[in-house]
């Protein structure tokens, strides 16, 4: 979180972690398309040519004044490959909150669990836990035949008992209430820490 | 007494009145250099504030890139086993650079000049930009302001109603 009361502004980080392929570009793209143009910023997007993620995805949201101050949301996502492990490590450097885009289908548990592991590791190494740090989760993909049922999902993915949104990314369907969901979790980290 | 500049931490507040020194050393950066723009921003690529023709970039933008840039180059002077790191970042365009370094552990500034100024000058005006910000920042005790000010119950219930509305939910 950076206050900067100069400019009454307050921004906060929130992040999209997940395996490769999972949706958590077509998450950002969703909300750029949706939202009035005067209330975010250009979609900065930093890709292969074949259209991977390379570094990051970069989108921000402004929302009204509240009590004075303007709330600035920075959405970043991780490459999801797993050779892009430095990249994922600077990205989440003073985040505030995280949506963890999951793929639905069963032949991508171990990806998900790979990636869940990593996101553990790297925010242990900036001195947080899955555990005491705000975070979402969204089961992506639920319009894809071979789906896993969410009770499932969440036996192996959902030990801490965070919220869950599943979506089809895709259609826009859960985008908005995930990101909703991961701001409210931040703010009230905020409030707790405070 | 840790400081500003160099403290690892998740949060920053940074008062009015550091703000406008570092607005004061950004405007004469500028002048000095006669140089388009500069940006101080902080590592985590949140933009703190700028001086000079501003509709030259975007300003998130320009700052989210600025720090995933000097963080992977950062990486890369340690790849090639130089362990303090590079001193700053040049690029060269056909109208204009861009000068990028590190101000501390947490904030970078960034300048963009016409090509007509030399590098050179830009630098040794940025070093001593980089020097005296690095002094303000240092002194900066810590913002009279407090985040509990406004983030309490009544913050996250306003800003569930505002994310509504701007959602469309």
């Amino acid at each position: 979180m950076f206050v900067n009361w100069a400019l009454q502004e307050v921004n906060l980080k929130i992040v999209y972690y997940g395996p490769g392929l999972g949706g958590k570009t077509t998450n950002l793209e969703y909300i750029y398309h949706k939202l009035d143009p005067s209330l975010r910023g250009d979609l900065i997007t930093l890709k292969t040519r074949e259209e991977r993620t390379l570094y990051f995805d970069f989108l921000q949201l402004e929302v009204g004044r509240i009590k004075g101050m303007k709330p600035k949301f920075n959405l970043y996502t991780i490459p999801g490959q797993v050779y892009y492990a430095y990249s994922r490590r600077i990205i989440l450097r003073g985040v505030d909150g995280i949506v963890f885009v999951a793929d639905s289908q069963a032949d991508r548990m171990t990806e998900n669990l790979d990636s869940l592991m990593d996101l553990e590791q790297n925010l242990i190494d900036n001195g947080f836990t899955l555990q005491n740090f705000p975070w979402v989760l969204q089961y992506n993909k639920r319009d894809l035949p071979r789906v896993l049922p969410v009770s499932e999902l969440n036996a192996r993915l959902n030990f801490h008992g965070v919220p869950v949104i599943e979506a089809v990314a895709s259609r826009g369907i859960g985008v908005l209430e995930t990101l909703k969901t991961a701001i409210h979790g931040v703010v009230g980290k905020v409030q707790k820490v405070i | 007494m840790l400081q500003l500049a160099e403290k690892s931490t998740e949060q920053f507040m940074l008062s009015t009145e550091t703000f406008n020194l570092v607005n004061e050393i950004l405007r004469e950066l500028v002048t000095s250099t006669r140089s388009d723009f500069a940006l101080f921003c902080d590592s985590n690529g949140n933009p703190i504030t700028h001086h000079g023709k501003q509709h030259v970039v975007n300003l998130s933008g320009l700052s989210a890139l600025a720090a995933g840039n000097f963080a992977a180059t950062s990486e890369m002077a340690r790849v090639v086993g130089e362990k303090e790191g590079f001193k700053f970042i040049f690029q060269e365009g056909e109208r204009r650079n861009l000068f990028l370094c590190n101000v501390g552990f947490n904030f970078l500034l960034a300048v963009i000049f016409d090509k007509m100024v030399a590098l050179g000058l830009v630098r040794i005006f940025a070093n001593k930009a980089v020097e005296s910000l690095k002094q303000v920042l240092d002194k900066a005790a810590k913002a009279e302001e407090k985040a509990s000010d406004f983030i309490d119950s009544e913050f996250g219930l306003l800003l569930g109603k505002e994310l509504d509305k701007s959602f469309n939910l």
